[in-house]
């Protein structure tokens, strides 16, 4: 490629490169979560050794899923559509370039530090003070690439699915920071600055914003991006996009103290977080319809189109999760489903449904575009993978169900004399066929990652650098 | 924190989310709206013209191998 055509052309490059980590990371981090899957299934799989514990695998696997697999697939998506709506390139080679090895050695970090049991104990958020300052440094260079194209923009209006991108990158920064401030006693071993009950709200503020923004907005930009341009039809309605958004930034940030009811947080804060989870339903569910009727009268096309049937699915999954998790949160039903295996099918359904399945759909339709193809290698295949994932998601989450209410009520019965019915081993003794059943299902959704694996490798062996060069200019 | 501050806390947010969102949508009529939501199709001719079909208006997009030519 000439410098001429460099200086105009789209930055495809890192794009490409992100595509290719997501797919590498989803495969590692979710091969993960089969063997720790395993583990409850067949105890005598953690080996032995300290590093293969359950105890030390499980971070490894929701670290490198969430920031392997998810961080790549918005880094992918969010440069991808921040460049095609604002029609210039990314800003500044070299950041963006060091955005993609820095994000990767913060991910090896985390391969590497969390067997060794080097953690923060906190949930999501286990890598330890170097790889914590590594990471926020990584992600204000994110910063500077997204916001620095942003104010390059041939047109006047940023559209919307980069307020969304926008706002992941703000408040994913000051959740981050916050959440991490500790004093260091060495490299790989830091104690927080915050004790007892408030270390738990700021821990908790971060983890449902973890996912209310790290797998969430990001990934309503991608929806607001995707579906619209796989559909071939504009989003159903802008002005519920712009209210969609704003009541989601609004809301979600309040909804954290749900995860610590009826512990020592003062009340106040638990109803508060459960009003505000309630709430939390309409810009939700608002969203989702929004990307649900952007298909109206465009519905056939699911008959033919495996990449739309992805995206619409991740759609219903959204809706069904963001209907499950305020539920999840009133006091009273928290009280049968905290501590249980429910809270892990919620989480899956949202990671499994949602997020996982939105990602497949941009990224199949992002790889023949950005490695100069007509279309993936196989769509066959792609529409195997969608039934390897709706069936392994389905497995899964329902396995969870059933699991988290039997243990929530086995471990609340009692006998008139007010002593326990259950023991805890017999709970899980009850618990051991829905093990079973979650391990298929994730057999199943790691064989359609392989899945993607293949097509991915045989589109991108015979890619077009002509095409994909013609598919990178710039209007 | 006492009912006073709670209450006010709550309603701030109420506020918070009213006044952005208006104001965020002041100058927004259906025109400018419509215009909004076909910039993914901008820099995408051949989708451009396929969107055009399904909507049954205009979608100004440019054609990227213009630049090619360069």
């Amino acid at each position: 490629m000439s410098t001429h055509q460099q200086a105009q052309a789209y930055n495809y490059k890192v794009v490409r490169q992100f595509v290719v980590m997501t797919v590498v990371w989803g495969i590692v981090g979710m091969a993960m979560g089969v063997w720790i899957a395993s583990q409850l299934v067949w105890p005598e799989l953690n080996l032995d050794l300290p590093w293969t514990t359950f105890g030390r695998l499980r971070p490894l696997h929701t670290s490198l899923v969430i920031f392997g697999f998810a961080g790549s697939a918005q880094f992918a998506a969010s440069y991808y559509a921040v460049q095609r709506t604002c029609q210039v390139r990314l800003y500044s080679d070299w950041l963006t370039a060091f955005t993609f090895w820095g994000w990767q050695a913060t991910i090896v970090i985390m391969l590497l530090s969390l067997p060794l049991g080097l953690t923060t104990t906190k949930e999501y958020a286990e890598i330890e003070f170097t790889g914590a300052v590594w990471m926020a440094i990584v992600w204000v260079a994110y910063g500077v690439v997204f916001f620095g194209t942003l104010l390059r923009r041939k047109g006047t209006h940023i559209y919307v699915g980069n307020w969304f991108f926008g706002a992941f990158i703000v408040v994913i920064a000051m959740l981050h920071v916050v959440n991490h401030l500790s004093i260091p006693v060495s490299w790989f071993k830091s104690y927080p600055v915050y004790a007892g009950a408030t270390d738990a709200m700021v821990q908790w503020w971060y983890g449902h914003n973890a996912v209310g923004f790290f797998l969430t907005t990001g990934f309503l930009g991608m929806m607001y991006y995707f579906v619209p341009k796989q559909v071939g039809k504009p989003v159903y309605s802008y002005r519920l996009s712009i209210v969609h958004f704003w009541a989601l930034i609004t809301l979600y940030i309040w909804a954290g103290p749900h995860h610590l009811h009826y512990t020592a947080l003062p009340d106040w804060a638990q109803s508060l977080g459960m009003a505000m989870s309630i709430i939390l339903l309409a810009p939700s569910w608002g969203g989702m319809i929004n990307g649900m009727m952007t298909l109206s009268g465009a519905w056939h096309k699911l008959r033919s189109d495996p990449i739309l049937r992805f995206l619409v699915l991740s759609l219903a999954f959204y809706g069904m999760s963001t209907f499950e998790g305020p539920m999840m949160a009133i006091k009273t039903v928290n009280a049968l489903s905290h501590y249980t295996d429910w809270t892990i099918g919620h989480v899956h359904a949202g990671a499994l449904g949602w997020v996982a399945m939105i990602t497949f759909g941009a990224l199949y339709h992002m790889i023949p575009k950005v490695f100069g193809r007509e279309k993936m290698y196989s769509i066959g295949l792609i529409n195997l993978h969608f039934w390897l994932a709706t069936i392994g998601t389905v497995l899964y989450i329902a396995s969870m169900w059933v699991n988290g209410i039997t243990q929530g009520l086995m471990w609340r019965a009692i006998n008139d004399d007010g002593t326990l019915t259950y023991s805890f081993v017999e709970a899980l003794m009850a618990s051991h066929p829905g093990f079973i059943v979650r391990f298929v299902g994730g057999v199943c959704f790691l064989s359609g990652m392989l899945l993607m694996a293949w097509n991915t490798w045989r589109t991108v062996r015979v890619a077009d650098p002509k095409l994909a060069l013609d598919n990178a200019q710039m209007a | 924190m006492n009912g006073w501050a709670y209450g006010l806390y709550c309603v701030t947010g109420l506020v918070f989310f009213y006044l952005i969102t208006s104001a965020c949508l002041r100058r927004h009529s259906d025109q400018v709206d419509d215009q909004a939501s076909l910039i993914p199709f901008a820099d995408d001719p051949v989708v451009a013209r396929r969107v055009e079909q399904a909507i049954g208006r205009p979608v100004p997009a440019e054609a990227p191998e213009a630049l090619l030519k360069a």
